[in-house]
């Protein structure tokens, strides 16, 4: 535990946790970056399960980026707003459910990527979907949505 | 302006935000919900509009136009209820106030998408580029809406508002 108030100890998390801007700045990261990760995941794996069927597999590539992209914002805002309480998240059991829901998120992208890489273009046959790529994007949804409530429920559990 | 305030705190909607202490939290995990599927069709859109991704045909990328409205749907179903349960409060917070004209704007900037940009775009090869002022207003639409996220969530931070 002494690790973690020592963290909590850090000039990041003291600014997090104290300064007028600090908390409001990395929330309002965190909000716009689990809009991008979230959102492009959904609208990703709705494609992948049959919806949209005019937008090409081959254009996801892009969405796959930039969700990425939502990811790092909200990694790094996440990351300075566990500083300011790193003592008490550490033990908080709605958080940890979070951490493991975001964990199976981002696994779930970092497999689909790849996966719809490798199906190549297809703009119309949803056939083109392996069965395996359409269970994974089911998961992602689930867990993108699990942890949308975790963390909300962060505050109030 | 007060009796309206006074009227919404008066009725069914305040006692449901207010007098139940899961009503709150469960309605803002489902604004944060809806935020997302909002936010994820409006990037494809925008970015396709941006001239990103043109093998996507620009007016079938419409198809995502549900999930965007479902998002919208969501978040101001639940956001009616956070203002009627605290009507006073949101009514003179500036971050608040600021939302509300950014959604505005970005409805309006839809408007002129779906009335000048849209006709013109069915009329070019669909995969192809796209003119500036569809690049315009796909930019604006971007804008706008992470300014809609970011002066929600910070709502509870600039200007408490006085009771």
């Amino acid at each position: 535990m002494d690790f973690f108030a020592t963290i909590e100890q850090s000039g990041l998390a003291q600014w997090v946790s104290a300064s007028v801007e600090g908390y409001p700045i990395m929330i309002t990261l965190h909000s716009v970056g689990l809009a991008v990760v979230a959102g492009l995941a959904v609208a990703i794996d709705l494609r992948l399960l049959g919806y949209f069927r005019n937008i090409p597999l081959s254009s996801l590539r892009t969405f796959f980026t930039i969700a990425w992209i939502g990811f790092l914002v909200n990694f790094l805002s996440g990351a300075a707003l566990f500083t300011s309480q790193a003592t008490t998240y550490v033990t908080d059991v709605t958080f940890l459910l979070k951490m493991a829901f975001v964990l199976v998120g981002a696994a779930t992208i970092g497999y689909l990527q790849p996966a719809v890489a490798r199906i190549g273009d297809g703009h119309g046959a949803d056939s083109v979907v392996p069965s395996g790529t359409k269970n994974a994007a089911i998961v992602s949804l689930v867990v993108w949505a699990a942890a949308i409530v975790t963390g909300r429920l962060i505050a109030y559990l | 302006m007060n009796s309206v305030l006074d009227w919404m705190e008066s009725t069914w909607l305040n006692s449901l935000a207010l007098n139940y202490a899961w009503t709150w939290p469960i309605l803002e995990t489902f604004h944060f919900i809806g935020m997302s599927l909002l936010i994820g069709a409006i990037f494809v859109m925008d970015l396709r509009l941006l001239g990103v991704q043109r093998v996507i045909p620009t007016v079938t990328v419409h198809q995502l136009l549900p999930l965007a409205f479902i998002g919208f749907g969501i978040n101001l179903l639940t956001g009616i209820v956070f203002v009627f349960g605290d009507p006073h409060r949101y009514a003179v917070n500036p971050s608040f106030q600021i939302k509300m004209v950014l959604i505005v704007l970005a409805g309006l900037n839809a408007l002129l998408y779906a009335v000048k940009v849209a006709p013109q775009l069915a009329t070019q090869p669909p995969t192809g580029d796209t003119p500036p002022i569809a690049k315009a207003v796909g930019a604006a639409s971007l804008a706008l809406w992470i300014g809609v996220i970011c002066f929600g969530r910070l709502i509870p931070y600039l200007g408490l508002g006085e009771l």
